[in-house]
């Protein structure tokens, strides 16, 4: 999109430049986000394509009077257009089922190589909430574990939920890092 | 929106409409999307790898869950995180347990699964995560454990208009140089780093990015891939929604 069709996008959030970014990347994560949900691989590429199609349509005259219910509508069908087009390639993958071996314990060892410096990358007291927070002892409950590591913390279960949820994510990055860019 | 409510999103057990409420209300909740969404996310995929879901749950799961290479990496991490936790367990305690665990048993089980469209989708995700899993393997024989570190700010200057380089004096046994790149503005909130080492002589080679947060990228460089001399560090970000840039300016340093 050009310089010029993106300061008009930007326009249509408010006439103050700062608060037209500010919401601009309020959009964008929330467009990240609902793409995650939906499930589709490349989050930030689906959510590219979202805001060109919204850019060319305001371009092309389309009255907006509310942005971010506009993108959302675009969002929906690009995630759809995105399903439509998996279903079609799956038939392609089928291929791949013939030379499945029966080793994938292995191979999630393999992955735990990966994930490991990653583990030890974080701080120690992060490392031992983890393991906490992931070792339920036997008879006990997802739940009532959690609740029992949030008092001993002295922490809510959500906060401590929202912790955990944000070290994953890290590791998880972490791990995609290390497998795609080396 | 409740966790129950977020699951069966998830599996994929709401009807539509009350699917696209439920995405309504994740969107416009706040100035932010809500992390208890993602949260909910962990743990299904925790049950579904400690088999604590429901048979129909569990059967949901395969079939609407993991449909996508994004989600089939994220089990497998899981899996491996899981795994990893419980070695340390282990190590913590000194017990001595034998054979797989039930939720690396599930994961492989996926491999095994009757659904047709499942196994596709499954066997293209762990043939991705798999292929660069082994090509890493291979091509690192050792994870380094002993590292020097260093932090540096870019410098708009180059070289030749004096910007003065950090020294670092590499102690016997260290594996790797670990350093930490202190973001300019430009560069705070994107969503990739790519990082490239160029030494005296010009030759530039890429660098692995090993995590980032808002402010920091951090690169690892191995010892024997410095010699004495100085280099300079460029960074590529990658903007949400946008294409890769050049970040202006250059992180200097030399080794001793």
């Amino acid at each position: 999109m050009s310089r010029e069709d993106f300061a008009r996008f930007l326009g249509c959030f408010s006439p103050d430049p700062d608060e037209a970014g500010e919401r601009y990347n309020c959009l964008q994560k929330k467009l990240v986000g609902f793409f995650g949900l939906k499930g589709i691989s490349d989050s930030t590429g689906a959510t590219y394509e979202t805001l060109k199609r919204a850019t060319e349509k305001l371009v092309g005259g389309a009255d907006v009077p509310d942005m971010e219910r506009f993108c959302l509508g675009i969002a929906r069908n690009v995630a759809k257009e995105w399903w439509r087009r998996e279903r079609r390639e799956e038939a392609v993958f089928q291929r791949f089922l013939k030379g499945l071996a029966d080793n994938s314990a292995e191979e999630v060892e393999r992955l735990e190589h990966v994930l490991k410096p990653c583990f030890e990358r974080l701080k120690v007291e992060e490392q031992r909430l983890l393991v906490a927070y992931c070792s339920i002892p036997e008879g006990m409950s997802s739940a009532e574990h959690r609740r029992q590591l949030a008092d001993e913390l002295g922490i809510t279960v959500g906060a401590l939920r929202i912790q955990i949820s944000r070290l994953r994510d890290r590791l998880e990055e972490c791990v995609k890092g290390r497998l795609t860019d080396r | 929106m409740d966790d129950e409510r977020t699951v069966a999103y998830l599996l994929g057990e709401l009807p539509e409409e009350e699917s696209e409420r439920f995405e309504d209300e994740c969107y416009f909740a706040g100035k932010d999307w809500p992390e208890e969404v993602r949260a909910a996310e962990h743990e299904l995929v925790d049950a579904y790898l400690r088999k604590e879901l429901t048979p129909e749950q569990h059967q949901h799961f395969e079939q609407n869950y993991l449909k996508s290479d994004e989600r089939l990496q994220r089990v497998a991490t899981a899996a491996a995180l899981l795994g990893h936790v419980k070695t340390v367990g282990e190590e913590n305690t000194s017990e001595q347990e034998h054979g797989w665990p039930a939720w690396i048993n599930s994961f492989i089980a996926l491999w095994r699964g009757q659904s047709w469209a499942m196994r596709a989708g499954l066997a293209v995700g762990v043939v991705a995560v798999l292929v660069g899993a082994v090509w890493l393997v291979r091509s690192r024989t050792s994870v380094p454990q002993n590292f020097a570190t260093l932090t540096l700010t870019i410098a708009d200057g180059n070289r030749a208009e004096g910007a003065q380089p950090k020294r670092i004096k590499l102690p016997p046994g260290t594996d790797a140089l670990r350093i930490y790149l202190k973001l300019p503005a430009a560069a705070a909130g994107a969503a990739r780093h790519r990082v490239e080492l160029e030494k005296e002589e010009g030759e530039k080679s890429p660098v692995g990015v090993v995590g980032w947060d808002a402010e920091t990228v951090t690169v690892e460089i191995p010892a024997n891939q410095l010699k004495r001399g100085q280099y300079a560090l460029r960074l590529f970000s990658t903007m949400p929604g946008g294409a890769e840039q050049r970040v202006g300016g250059l992180y200097y340093f030399m080794i001793e």
